[in-house]
């Protein structure tokens, strides 16, 4: 059978069965993110609210790890979908996939028991080894590190095994492999603990950074690569093109771009130079993806297979850049981040980076699914919900993250620039009103933004149901 | 490539537009012959082994003379196109990848750099509190900490608040924001057991620590002392009795 066309069987492959499993359990995620969200942003407001129950520490692990969970599991769940449509052949070893999957579920449902009903330890090695390890973002304790690494190496075994087996290696499989390589070997760094703050800063940074500003990000150029032939047709010489030149870049800024988090950790000062010349460019390959995605959906006037799954793959491209790229750029002048490091605008970067770049990618991947999941497939698929599921899951993102730059300003401007890091100056910053006031209007574009998940997922169960414009004759 | 047969339908019909069995698996669309509108073209190939899959275009005609034909030509149409559905290289046999390139390489950069990671860590000592290292750390900060109360010989109340208050409350109790209140003119302070509570136990939900398990009753009622009879408040100083009898 063939490699090139993104040729969709009948059936569904077992593979892609197993891909909306993924998409489900990341959609399940993606509601603990925002429900432990929300309930920090009103502890913000009144920190008596689930006082000595459910601390802010706890709430902002739930809500950071589910997060990273439920992107990486949705972009693996776009693996799962378009491998076997890339190679043209059901995925080897789809039968350790599935175990490890549901090993990895019910692992993912114990380490959130504990976070919540535990939630702290002693520091000693059984705290580090069940219940927390302490890093930010990658808190799972080490039990659950090893199930995540063996989870990726089958995973790689799945991609590597079925191109082989396929006798086929294209520039998107290629590119797939090494990438996934880097991804997995980069999280063993965040599974050492170093009595050195400076050494352990050092390496956890590999993981967050090398992650979401190199690893990611070409993986997300992969999956984008394969959604955008599906949804418009693109040429895969256009789409192997484009996808060298934003490897290059990324890889090429984004490995030295690390130094950005060295400047104030007591890393040698060198990184000073290199964090900043090498970070600063790295808005670079995000440019080169809005052009792309703008010349694509042009050239085709929009005309697509699957509008939902369309404007999502823009508003990935446009969120990556400015969420990303012009928040990121914002702080990450050494000049600069030496008043802004560590304030709100930190956080509201990451609001605007991780929806932009990875939201909307799996967004996109999850409303192919949705289209090919039923019995008669909608083309091109379309509803009246989605649009608003959209719409409001960007304006009220866009309304947390204008709030957090506001009181992220002010404390740059008030503790930093003008009174000098003093606990006075903290306290001043803090009770500023330009601080303080931003914390209701962050709830409540917080609730509105729970409104829009809710549309989303009732679209997403509804979406495509009516047979109405689907295209029989293809399939009896 | 063994395909054996390719149809392809237009928008909903159940008869195809054309069923094509030999290569170049091309088909003709014509704009003269189809609607204004937007349409679905479904591409369905079968293999010589009984198999079969399916792909979709979309394509768009605006105006009777130009078919804008999506992904299946980069630019309006002004008369009918030849459209390939089969490209030429998938009819190519495939050649295998390179095992040592996609499936060695992968496994010794993995190890490549989980090892140098390891090799960082491995020089930083591990940080669980039960280490020896880190109790010898944990002690030698102990030492040289400042510690809160002044040494025996009676506590001292101005220097208790300068090294655990003033941070909050200011150096002369004139508070700070809303947050933390001054305690200079402040008629709360009038209640002496009110006093001594907050300071032994705090304020939850407030900015205000408890300091009961850190200074002791000498130390507590020599602060409270001082608060309130500092800064123009006479209110009186309280007992170290008075202290711990609301432990
Ligand atoms: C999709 C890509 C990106 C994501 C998801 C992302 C996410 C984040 C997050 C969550 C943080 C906070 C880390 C912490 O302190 O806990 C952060 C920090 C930072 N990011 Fe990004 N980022 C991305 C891309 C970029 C890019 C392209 C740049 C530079 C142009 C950048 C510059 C920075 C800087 C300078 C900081 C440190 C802020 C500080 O000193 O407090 N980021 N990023
Ligand atoms: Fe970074």
């Amino acid at each position: 059978m063939s490699v090139f066309a993104l040729r969709q069987p009948k059936e569904l492959y077992e593979s892609q069965k197993l891909a909306i499993w993924y998409f489900i359990v990341a959609i399940l995620l993606f509601g603990v993110q925002i429900t432990f969200g929300l309930f920090m942003a009103y502890q913000y407001i009144d920190p008596e609210f689930l006082y000595g129950k459910l601390s802010f520490m706890t709430n902002r692990t739930l809500h950071v790890n589910s997060m990273i969970v439920w992107l990486l599991v949705g972009l693996m769940g776009g693996v799962y979908w378009f491998l076997p449509l890339e190679t043209g052949r059901e995925v080897v070893g789809i039968k350790l996939a599935k175990f490890i999957w549901w090993v990895i579920v019910a692992g993912v449902t114990v380490v959130v028991l504990v976070y919540l009903f535990v939630q702290v330890g002693p520091g000693n090695a059984f705290t580090l080894w069940f219940i927390n390890e302490g890093r930010e973002y990658i808190e799972a304790p080490r039990w659950a590190d090893f199930a995540i690494v063996a989870w990726v190496a089958i995973f790689l075994y799945n991609v590597i095994a079925t191109a082989l087996a396929a006798r086929r290696i294209t520039g998107l499989l290629g590119v797939l492999i090494f990438d996934l390589v880097a991804l997995g070997a980069l999280y063993s760094a965040g599974m050492h603990y170093t009595v050195n703050v400076t050494m352990d800063q050092y390496l956890w940074w590999w993981v967050v950074h090398l992650w979401v500003e190199a690893t990611w990000e070409v993986l997300v150029g992969v999956v984008m690569g394969w959604s955008l032939m599906y949804l418009l047709g693109t040429p895969r010489k256009l789409i192997e093109t484009w996808l060298f030149l934003e490897v290059a870049l990324v890889f090429g800024t984004g490995i030295l771009g690390l130094g950005h988090h060295y400047f104030w950790i007591g890393t040698p000062e060198y990184w000073i130079g290199l964090g900043g010349f090498f970070s600063a460019l790295e808005p670079l390959p995000l440019v080169a993806m809005v052009v792309h995605a703008v010349y694509d959906s042009g050239a085709h006037r929009l005309y697509t297979v699957n509008k939902p799954a369309l404007f999502w793959a823009i508003a990935q491209a446009f969120g990556n850049f400015i969420g990303a790229g012009v928040w990121g750029f914002m702080q990450t002048l050494p000049q600069i981040n030496m008043y802004s490091h560590g304030t709100q605008l930190a956080a509201a970067h990451g609001h605007f980076a991780f929806f932009g770049a990875y939201v909307g990618t799996v967004m996109t991947l999850v409303y192919i699914a949705a289209q090919n999941a039923r019995k008669h497939v909608q083309i091109p698929l379309d509803s009246k919900l989605w649009g608003w599921a959209y719409g409001l899951l960007i304006f009220s993102i866009i309304g947390v993250v204008a709030s957090f730059t506001i009181s992220g300003f002010a404390q740059t401007m008030i503790e930093r620039a003008e009174l000098g890091s003093t606990w006075n100056a903290f306290i001043r910053a803090y009770t500023h009103p330009w601080y303080a006031n931003t914390h209701w209007w962050r709830f409540w574009m917080g609730m509105l933004f729970l409104t829009a998940y809710l549309i989303l997922v009732w679209d997403l169960v509804t979406i495509g149901r009516k047979p109405a414009a689907a295209v029989e004759g293809a399939h009896d | 490539m063994d395909i054996v047969r390719v149809e392809v339908f237009l928008d909903e019909a159940s008869e195809p537009l054309a069923v094509v069995t030999e290569p170049p698996f091309r088909v003709r669309l014509d704009p003269a012959e189809l609607g204004e509108g937007v349409h679905a073209l479904t591409v369905v190939t079968y293999y010589k082994d009984g198999s079969s899959d399916h792909h979709n275009y979309v394509f768009d005609v605006t105006r009777k003379d130009s078919v804008f034909a999506g992904h299946i030509s980069q630019a309006p149409l002004r008369s009918p196109v030849e459209v390939d559905l089969v490209e030429a290289v998938e009819i190519e046999d495939p050649k295998p990848p390179n095992a040592t390139i996609y499936a060695l390489l992968p496994l010794v950069l993995f190890l490549g750099i989980a090892l140098v990671a390891w090799w960082i860590a491995v020089r930083a000592e591990s940080a669980v509190t039960d280490q020896p290292e880190v109790q010898t750390i944990a002690r030698s900060v102990a030492k040289v900490a400042p510690t809160a109360a002044a040494p025996a010989g009676g506590a001292d109340g101005a220097t208790i608040y300068a090294s655990n208050c003033a941070s909050c409350h200011g150096a002369n109790g004139e508070g700070m924001g809303q947050v933390f209140p001054a305690l200079a003119g402040n008629d709360k302070l009038a209640d002496a057991n009110f006093v001594i509570d907050v300071v032994l136990n705090g304020q939850p939900g407030t900015s205000m620590p408890a300091f009961g398990g850190q200074l002791s009753d000498e130390e507590v009622a020599a602060v409270v002392s001082y608060i309130r009879t500092s800064w123009g408040n006479a209110y009186g100083p309280v007992t170290a009795a008075e202290v711990a009898a609301q432990r």
